[in-house]
């Protein structure tokens, strides 16, 4: 019998969502834990060490932390551009058209990392609403490296929102950053531009920036294009969108990171 | 504070020991989930050292055990008895044993812990006295009437 009641309890195991919860929490309160000054003479001593490090370091650290060196476009229609720092910290969110800012306006995901703030960003509202209409959203990432890019995709891709299946998680081209930024659009939106531009020589910047990634999508399709980038519409999944896009990742190494 | 690293090894280690606790003091998923956060990260801020990882696993069993009593002390909680703990454990758990839980949680709150560290922990009575601040006499008088009361919901079967 005791047996039995060991065999009992044997079978009772921390569910993994559990353990993930719990590990996300620590994650998030550690960062605070770190960021919160101390109590009585620590708290003092914790200040002036803080006040010789910025002298110390300056400009340079205040820099490092507030600049961003890898990059995610989020598109659908509102295009958004979120510039995320060496600690994986978001620092910037750009608008790239009034539906973009709209959105960028609508949820806080400054000072989040950045698996946070896409998690926040596509529980909002707005995104919750495109995505309920049946409309595209591709999320294109754009590492500091290769190495960081396939690094983030991995992360993004275990969220629960990829495995929607208008959800298409992929990597971007450094080499079309300045050109898509000259463009007045996100890197992610000007790769479907590019893929279109290709079928149709005529199409412009300015014409596919009022159009939604489903209308863009849709237009490649009807002229024939390979099915690439989204899963919705050829049965392919996130993970091939990032095959694809880390095979054009690498034509672009050298160039300058977006201006975001 | 301890690291990320050690926070995350040992979820992984201790995450099922603190799990059945929970079922035997908790009933609901979310304060399991409470449970495991307040757990976890007094042991990230906690500058306990560990001699060992026996002295390591007890630590997770007091702090648990008064994790789980604080909570239930709580003005807002309900005082049910966490039967309806059972209806959230996992699938794979052999329907034959089901009444075993279920004999355990539904014994009086004091002798569960007991009897989990008994039979389970296999924590000598002098260990489960320090765990629980009680004496060793007290954990025996708990123990043997845990062990009728479990005998009789089982239907008379032995029991070690």
């Amino acid at each position: 019998m005791d047996k039995q009641i060991k065999n009992a309890f044997d079978a009772v195991r921390a569910e993994e969502s559990l353990k993930q919860h719990t590990k996300a929490f620590l994650h998030e309160k550690m960062g605070q834990k770190k960021a919160r000054p101390a109590p009585g003479f620590r708290r003092a001593a914790t200040a002036l060490a803080a006040c010789a490090v910025m002298l110390l370091v300056g400009l340079g650290g205040y820099r490092t932390y507030f600049q961003g060196v890898s990059f995610i476009s989020v598109d659908v229609n509102p295009s958004i551009e979120i510039g995320v720092n060496r600690f994986d910290r978001v620092v910037s969110v750009t608008g790239y058209n009034e539906d973009g800012e709209d959105l960028a306006r609508s949820v806080t995901l400054k000072n989040k990392t950045y698996s946070d703030a896409l998690t926040l960003l596509m529980d909002s509202e707005i995104m919750a609403t495109y995505l309920e209409n049946d409309e595209l959203v591709t999320v294109t990432v754009l590492g500091a490296t290769d190495e960081k890019s396939v690094e983030m995709l991995t992360n993004i891709n275990r969220c629960a929102y990829a495995d929607d299946a208008n959800v298409t998680c992929r990597s971007g081209n450094r080499a079309d950053v300045a050109a898509a930024h000259e463009a007045g659009l996100s890197f992610g939106k000007y790769e479907a531009f590019l893929e279109l531009q290709a079928l149709d020589p005529t199409v412009t910047p300015e014409e596919v920036s009022g159009l939604t990634m489903r209308q863009i999508r849709d237009r490649i399709d009807a002229l024939g294009g390979e099915i690439t980038a989204h899963p919705g519409n050829g049965g392919q999944n996130g993970q091939s969108g990032q095959g694809q896009g880390s095979g054009q990742k690498h034509n672009g190494a050298g160039k300058n990171a977006p201006d975001a | 504070m301890r690291s990320e690293q050690e926070a995350n090894r040992a979820i992984e280690r201790y995450a099922d020991t603190v799990r059945r606790i929970c079922l035997i003091h908790l009933k609901s998923h979310a304060d399991t989930e409470d449970i495991f956060q307040n757990v976890f990260l007094k042991y990230v801020l906690s500058s306990a050292v560990f001699e060992n990882e026996e002295h390591e696993k007890a630590w997770f069993i007091r702090v648990t055990i008064n994790a789980c009593k604080d909570l239930l002390k709580s003005f807002f909680r309900s005082r049910s008895v966490p039967l309806d703990a059972l209806a959230e454990l996992p699938e794979e758990t052999a329907p034959d044993l089901s009444h075993v839980l279920e004999a355990v949680l539904s014994l009086p709150k004091k002798y569960r812990d007991v009897i989990y560290l008994h039979y389970y922990e296999e924590q000598s009575a002098a260990e489960i006295g320090r765990i629980l601040h009680k004496n060793e006499n007290s954990v025996y008088t708990l123990l043997s009437r845990g062990r009728s009361l479990l005998r009789e919901k089982l239907g008379g079967e032995a029991i070690g």
